[in-house]
């Protein structure tokens, strides 16, 4: 019996964790005030993944933001695909909350380490402050609230584990993305990316990379929902 | 000649600067008209959250805001740095209670940049800018917005 339901845990893990990729890339509903709870809506496989205890929540998540699949199929023709990917390019991961994320090189201003910001009082919660860089004061944002809001609602022992390493700057070094760390620079061609559709909900998510597990940022649409503070 | 014009169009004001919650702030010196060390502040049974109280001075009451609860900041325990900076807005004169008040600074009005817009923070509409002062950030407060237009109505009722 025991076998059976460890078996059946090594099953279901893949599977919830293809389901949050495929959640990612489909629509959200009009009604929706932000753009991630299709997470909890359209993808049952990862609601279990989120109820997991917290030793497998921890993990999953960053399994998750990879485990791009062909269940959700997207016409070619409906994909969104950003000018930049005309062409073989590069993107730096960087981790958040457990989360793994892809930034195009082209639009990443620099990378520095952490440094306490200064808070600006009663902003949003993904607002972290000001950070004085080269005589420019740079927008930080907590890019897991921004991306995963609701994850740190249901307070996942990932999002609250989060320490920040680094900054990510972008936009001309006027926003910064807060991540917990930063890992290496991979090269893609656009058929390496499952493309973001265009009835999709969350313009911050260009695509997602099966091989490597990771979700490609939208940095142009990204800073201009910050901009707007439509997360 | 060329400074003289240069200081037409291009200002200097001052900042009288104060600490809040290890951030730095600033209010336009011609709105302050002095800083009183804490004495007692009498609740006003009632009051708005924001309202600390009032504060006899001069024999003229002022009413003293809660700026950390204002800003959304955890509440502290009042020290021996901590300051009532009585303020004249454009309605009335109010106080408000700071961790500390540091100096006055000279900023070129180019040297003020917007607020920081991120979302649509209705909340933090009293900040005027932010300025970088010798490597700190100033956060320039504009006392007027501190309140909305009802609570500066509501203010004047106590």
């Amino acid at each position: 019996m025991s076998d059976k339901i460890g078996t059946d845990t090594l099953v279901d893990q893949p599977l919830a964790l293809r389901s949050y990729l495929d959640a990612l890339l489909q629509a959200v509903p009009e009604t929706h005030d932000d753009v991630t709870p299709a997470v909890d809506e359209v993808a049952p496989a990862a609601d279990s993944a989120l109820a997991a205890p917290p030793g497998r929540a921890s993990v999953e998540p960053s399994t998750a933001a990879a485990a791009a699949v062909a269940t959700e199929v997207a016409p070619a023709h409906d994909a969104t695909v950003p000018s930049w990917a005309a062409q073989p390019f590069q993107c730096l991961l960087f981790k958040v909350g457990g989360l793994s994320l892809a930034v195009p090189l082209m639009e990443l201003s620099g990378v520095i380490p952490w440094r306490e910001v200064n808070a600006m009082p009663n902003h949003s919660a993904h607002f972290l402050g000001l950070l004085q860089h080269q005589g420019t004061s740079v927008k930080v944002v907590d890019t897991a609230l921004v991306v995963m809001p609701e994850r740190a609602r249901s307070g996942d022992a990932s999002i609250a584990a989060r320490r920040p390493g680094h900054i990510l700057l972008i936009s001309h070094g006027q926003w910064g993305l807060a991540c917990d760390s930063i890992g290496e620079v991979l090269t893609l061609t656009a058929a390496d990316v499952r493309w973001r559709t265009a009835k999709g909900k969350r313009p911050w998510l260009a695509g997602t990379v099966l091989q490597h597990l990771c979700a490609v940022l939208e940095v142009t649409s990204l800073t201009e929902l910050l901009i707007r503070g439509d997360r | 000649m060329a400074q003289a014009a240069n200081t037409v169009n291009d200002p200097i004001l001052q900042w009288v600067t104060f600490r809040l919650d290890n951030e730095t702030y600033g209010i336009n010196v011609m709105r302050v008209q002095e800083v009183l060390r804490v004495t007692e502040i009498a609740p006003v049974p009632g009051a708005p959250d924001y309202v600390l109280g009032i504060i006899n001075l001069r024999g003229n009451v002022v009413t003293v805001l809660d700026t950390r609860q204002r800003f959304g900041l955890p509440q502290h325990e009042d020290d021996d740095s901590t300051r009532v900076v009585v303020i004249e807005s454009e309605r009335t004169v109010v106080g408000i209670l700071v961790d500390s008040v540091a100096e006055v600074v000279e900023l070129r009005r180019s040297a003020i940049e917007s607020s920081p817009s991120v979302g649509n923070d209705e909340s933090s509409k009293y900040i005027e800018g932010v300025a970088n002062n010798d490597g700190e950030l100033l956060i320039l407060v504009d006392i007027n917005k501190l309140l909305s237009e009802d609570e500066w109505m509501e203010l004047s009722d106590i």
